[in-house]
């Protein structure tokens, strides 16, 4: 025999059905009033909930809201473009930074500015100039003097040139400065050049 | 995405993060006015329903969006976020009830605002898990399947919560039902 608890599913699904009980359950109705209670309960109960339902139904939601979230969508994208672009300038920045450190520390060997020093170098095997190592690297356009000098060969090493075979005495020599005053490259000259 | 098939709520939900506007104005074409209509349900206030609604494409959209298609689908994950919204504001009074509704035969003569009234205070003071499965299956009849997805649980925990609710809605609503009969029967 089926007792009131398994009945519980079919008044349940019945009801909210929306049509009337099956023989079965019509003949168990007819004889329990707990389930018949049940049944009354939950086909009105259905119907109220489909009235609840046709008045939220008839709910609009506001264009408003739709135009609220676009506006905001449009800002964060606005946003995230913006600092996508901010990290492009500081990455750019970085870099030139970087080139800027190389340049002050290897002069010549890693700053394309230090084109003036390569040509320099390229002149000194002509006019036998040999460049100072690690000298700052000359600007472009930078004028540069000469001047003759009597050099003594520690002068040299001391600035990274070779001294080999010049001996101990002084030697004349021409110097090329830039407009900071340092020396950039050393010509040693004969003594009958002088 | 085949050719002539509808996209996925998850592949529009992608487009929409990755700034497609379209997108956008395409999700909230397809959930807008569900999530509206649960926060309706479950608040019974129309501002604080639109409020909500607003807020969950805010949160979706926003850097915030933690969706997940392994734990479930967009609409899930919507529906959820409506949920927590609605559960940390304050409870609720039916606002619906403007308009008096008139009826023909006696059920409907049973339902007035004072019962609307009553029965979104009863689905309101519902357990979380009990009342949204009323809204899912009998307010937006949706199949127990569905309500199964959207609430990610198995159909029969929706199949037995369902028929718990009903029972204690049914019971909240009861002193009222009796008191309609008495006048039903003059």
């Amino acid at each position: 025999m089926v007792g009131c608890r398994e009945w519980t599913a079919k008044v349940v699904d019945d009801a909210r059905g929306g049509m009337g009980p099956d023989e079965s359950l019509r003949e168990h109705l007819a004889t329990c009033p707990v389930c018949a209670g049940r049944w009354r309960d939950e086909r009105v109960l259905t119907r109220e909930l489909q009235i609840l339902n046709d008045r939220v139904s008839d709910a609009r939601l506001p264009r408003t809201g739709f135009d609220a979230v676009v506006r905001e969508f449009d800002r964060q994208k606005r946003e995230r473009r913006s600092v996508r672009t901010r990290w492009t300038w500081a990455a750019a920045a970085a870099a030139a930074t970087l080139v800027m450190v190389l340049v002050v520390l290897h002069p010549g060997t890693t700053n394309p500015a230090s084109e003036p020093d390569t040509s320099l170098a390229a002149a000194s095997s002509e006019d036998g100039f040999v460049p100072v190592p690690y000298a700052p690297a000359l600007a472009q356009g930078e004028f540069v003097t000469v001047l003759r000098e009597e050099l003594d060969p520690a002068a040299l090493v001391r600035m990274g040139l070779p001294a080999d075979g010049l001996g101990e005495d002084p030697v004349m020599a021409d110097v090329m400065v830039g407009e900071d005053g340092f020396p950039r490259a050393v010509r040693v000259t004969k003594d009958s050049d002088f | 995405m085949t050719a002539g098939m509808r996209p996925t709520d998850e592949e529009i939900y992608r487009r929409m993060r990755g700034g497609d506007r379209s997108a956008l104005a395409e999700l909230y074409e397809r959930l807008a006015g569900r999530i509206h209509r649960y926060a309706l349900y479950t608040s019974g206030r129309r501002q604080m329903a639109e409020e909500v609604t607003q807020e969950v494409f805010l949160r979706l959209m926003g850097s915030g969006g933690r969706f997940d298609q392994s734990r479930g689908s967009v609409e899930a994950y919507a529906y959820g976020l409506a949920r927590n919204l609605l559960r940390r504001m304050p409870k609720t009074v039916s606002a619906l009830s403007e308009e008096p509704f008139s009826g023909g035969d006696l059920l409907d003569e049973l339902i007035d605002d004072e019962r609307t009234a009553a029965l979104y205070e009863a689905l309101a003071e519902l357990p979380v898990g009990y009342r949204d499965v009323v809204v899912f299956c009998d307010l937006e009849e949706r199949s127990y399947e569905e309500a199964a997805r959207l609430m990610q649980c198995p159909v029969g925990t929706v199949r037995s919560r369902l028929h718990r609710a009903r029972q204690l809605l049914a019971a909240k609503l009861a002193p009222l039902n009796a008191t309609a009969f008495e006048v039903g029967a003059r």
